[in-house]
């Protein structure tokens, strides 16, 4: 009888270790949980710091902080006329004219962005309009200012041209 | 006649000579008495009998009678001299005939070394009567006094047979006659037979610097009695009193140009002692002449040299020098030993041995000191000029080292502003001073140089530029230095260009500003015009500082024709109101220019 005792002593010693292991386990799983939520909370902000980096002038550092939000996020409206509007300055049309166009399919008609409230789905208008004009298809650039000023025109590049830049003046 | 008289004198006794001796002497005072005959030595140029010479000089003397209206046939002269002041040119043959008498010379020559006789006796008729000059003579002036030539009259040369007289006639006979009338000359010899041109040499050397010295050229000898060989001796010392090797060649050429001193200090005192025998006597004359060279190269007063601790002190040495005949040659210089404590530096680095060495183009010297000292400090540094003669000049040049202030302040100002036209423009001073301690700031005294169109002014740490009414033009100067406690401690200078804004009719074709929709300090210039093959962009922003002109090449839009962009950017985002200029050249498909075109944009 006390052999069976001893044997089951040690049994639940056994199983008391066990349990404290399994325990710690949970607590790294966890700390996980906790780092992947403060992830998410942070796009809105690196956004909104990168678009006073954009308005302060600093285009490169915009450009890694929006494309690190297109990474984790290609469809973000913010990020993707963000980077459009920089790699118009950078004179990388092609590319600009990729990411404006994946703005326009997800921004909604009443889109405003998180970054400057006077970016709007007329901003991504003119972004294409600009863009097309660059690389000499006054085509479509009619089409984008058609969009913007709600008129049937069709412009040749001289007055395309002033037209955009008047409307560039302006917030639309 | 003569011999006729002398042999009615010679041959008589003793007894009854001086009865006849009365009575000849009698009988010619009565003759000359009667007749008024007169003969004078005088010299050919003056007529006068009276002369003053040098010696060495030559003396033309003529024989001249007056006869008076009875012809005469012949005469007789003996003339007398001192044979230590006046010599015969001529020994052999004394006189030249005269134009009174037309006939034979009986007699011309030298009787002794102080007495010459001459005889002529007319043989053709007319015989001549009033005056002329029977006979010409040439003495040389040798020695200093006073000196008479007599002709012979007395008693004794009557006695001796050299006794002057003429024949006249009377009832058809030649009859002797003395002159009543006898004028010697009287010549006074002065000494200034050889004299140096003292004063003609020294220049000459000043001149002439390492010419030959034609030493015969600068010796007044008087007379003319040919070329003298004249005689010179030389000898020369440094300033220090050693000798120095000088030479002069067979021809009395002094040659110079191995003793020219190379530098302007140096001089060499030469000694010249000229003689020349005249007969017995010896004519002597001697001066000192100064060799120098005026053709070193001289460093002028140079500067004192002063900086501050941790600045640089840089000098451009050839600014200092004055080389009269190698003006553009360059120079070479040599600096002595350099104190440890100063570093060359500048774009004489590398160029310096720091023991002695040879700066080379270009001769600047540029000194920088980095550690820090409590008061000035003071170096003296030789400083050699050797110009391509060899010739060189030797200075000192005194370099100071000026403590730190306690407060130390760091003036930076935008080097280039475009202001424009009628429109003042404000610099905050506190933007552009970086200073230590921070509240030093309230003690600076700020001074401002204004350029000739452009006012400054400074009021309360703010710099007002005020360019003139209507104004316009560029790089004007203007300096603003911070002053404290007396001493000047930095300034900074601004190139000041006023713009004036470009009118409608500069617009030749039309120029877009674009502004990125996104990045607002991103741009497109767009300008629109066909068979362009180049484009060039300038960007102008009148009145800020910060951003300076610069011009960029437009890019061809692919598919279009004539649509040209380029990007412009800010590194700021634009004020309100700020005004853009962009002006825009290019040239056509056949590379000619096109008139540019201007416009304003404002943000």
């Amino acid at each position: 009888m006390n052999k069976n005792y001893i044997e089951m002593l040690s049994l639940r010693v056994l199983a008391v270790v066990v349990c404290i292991c399994v325990l710690s386990c949970g607590d790294r799983d966890f700390d996980n949980t906790l780092t992947v939520t403060e992830e998410l909370v942070d796009q809105t902000d690196i956004i909104k710091k990168a678009g006073l980096l954009i308005e302060e002038g600093d285009l490169d550092e915009a450009f890694d902080l929006m494309s690190n939000v297109l990474s984790k996020e290609p469809s973000n409206v913010d990020a993707n006329i963000a980077l459009a509007g920089i790699y118009l300055a950078r004179d990388q049309f092609t590319k600009a004219l990729d990411v404006a166009n994946r703005a326009f399919v997800n921004a909604s008609q009443d889109y405003v962005s998180s970054f400057n409230p006077h970016v709007n789905k007329k901003t991504i208008h003119l972004t294409l309009a600009q863009t097309y004009y660059y690389i000499g298809d006054f085509n479509r650039s009619n089409d984008q200012v058609r969009q913007i000023i709600n008129k049937n025109v069709n412009l040749t590049p001289e007055a395309l041209g002033m037209e955009i830049e008047r409307l560039a003046r302006k917030d639309l | 006649m003569k011999i006729h008289l002398h042999y009615l004198y010679c041959f008589q006794s003793n007894r009854i000579k001086w009865p006849l001796s009365v009575c000849l002497v009698f009988i010619m005072s009565l003759g000359l008495a009667v007749n008024a005959a007169k003969i004078e030595l005088r010299s050919q140029t003056t007529q006068r009998s009276e002369i003053v010479v040098q010696q060495g000089d030559i003396i033309s003397l003529e024989v001249f009678v007056d006869v008076g209206q009875i012809p005469s046939s012949a005469a007789e002269i003996y003339l007398s001299f001192e044979p230590d002041k006046l010599r015969v040119k001529n020994p052999a043959i004394p006189f030249d005939q005269g134009d009174f008498y037309n006939g034979n010379v009986a007699l011309n020559k030298s009787i002794n070394n102080y007495e010459v006789g001459f005889a002529i006796v007319s043989n053709a008729l007319p015989y001549p009567k009033g005056e002329g000059v029977i006979a010409k003579i040439r003495f040389v002036a040798i020695g200093e006094g006073t000196a008479e030539i007599k002709f012979n009259v007395e008693q004794e040369d009557w006695d001796r047979g050299k006794y002057t007289f003429f024949t006249q006639f009377n009832k058809g006979q030649a009859e002797p006659k003395s002159f009543k009338d006898v004028v010697g000359a009287k010549i006074q010899v002065k000494n200034t037979l050889l004299q140096i041109d003292k004063f003609g040499l020294q220049r000459f050397v000043y001149d002439h610097p390492g010419d030959n010295i034609n030493l015969d050229d600068f010796a007044i000898v008087s007379g003319s009695e040919g070329k003298p060989i004249l005689n010179w001796t030389v000898d020369a010392e440094d300033k220090f009193g050693r000798p120095i090797e000088i030479d002069k060649n067979a021809a009395n050429q002094l040659i110079i140009r191995p003793v020219l001193p190379q530098t302007r200090e140096d001089e060499v005192k030469v000694a010249l002692r000229l003689s020349l025998k005249v007969g017995e006597s010896l004519a002597v004359d001697s001066t000192v002449i100064y060799v120098v060279n005026q053709d070193v190269p001289i460093i002028k007063a140079l500067p004192e040299l002063r900086f501050r601790t941790g600045a640089e002190g840089i000098i451009l040495l050839d600014n200092y020098v004055q080389d009269e005949d190698n003006k553009n040659a360059e120079l070479k210089w040599e600096v002595g030993q350099l104190p440890v404590e100063l570093k060359v530096s500048g774009v004489s680095l590398g160029k310096v041995d720091r023991s002695k060495g040879i700066v080379d183009n270009p001769p600047r010297l540029a000194f920088r000191t980095g550690n820090p000292i409590n008061s000035e400090q003071h170096f003296d540094i030789s400083l050699k000029v050797t110009d391509p003669d060899g010739n060189y000049d030797t200075a000192t040049m005194r370099i100071v080292v000026e403590p730190l202030p306690f407060v130390r302040i760091d003036l930076v100002m935008p080097s280039e502003l475009t202001l424009l036209r009628n429109e003042e423009h404000k610099l905050e001073l506190t933007r552009y001073t970086d200073i230590e301690p921070k509240a030093a700031i309230d003690e600076i005294v700020w001074d401002v140089s204004p350029s000739e169109h452009v006012d400054v002014l400074v009021k309360n740490l703010v710099v007002v530029l005020r360019p003139q009414q209507d104004w316009v033009g560029s790089a004007e100067k203007i300096v603003i230095r911070a002053i404290f406690e007396g001493k000047k401690i930095d300034e900074s200078s601004i190139n000041v260009t006023v713009f004036d804004l470009p009118e409608e009719k500069n617009k030749t074709f039309p120029i877009m500003l674009i502004r990125n929709p996104i990045a607002k300090n991103e741009f497109k210039v767009i300008a629109v015009l066909s068979d362009v093959s180049e484009m060039t962009a300038a960007f102008v922003i009148p009145e800020v500082s910060d951003v300076l002109p610069q011009t960029v090449n437009l890019k061809k839009i692919g598919s279009s024709r004539d649509v040209w962009f380029c990007r412009y950017s800010l590194s700021t985002p634009p004020s309100k109101g700020q005004k853009l200029i962009v002006s825009i050249v290019s040239k056509d498909t056949r590379n000619q220019n096109i008139p540019p075109s201007t416009n304003v944009f404002e943000f």
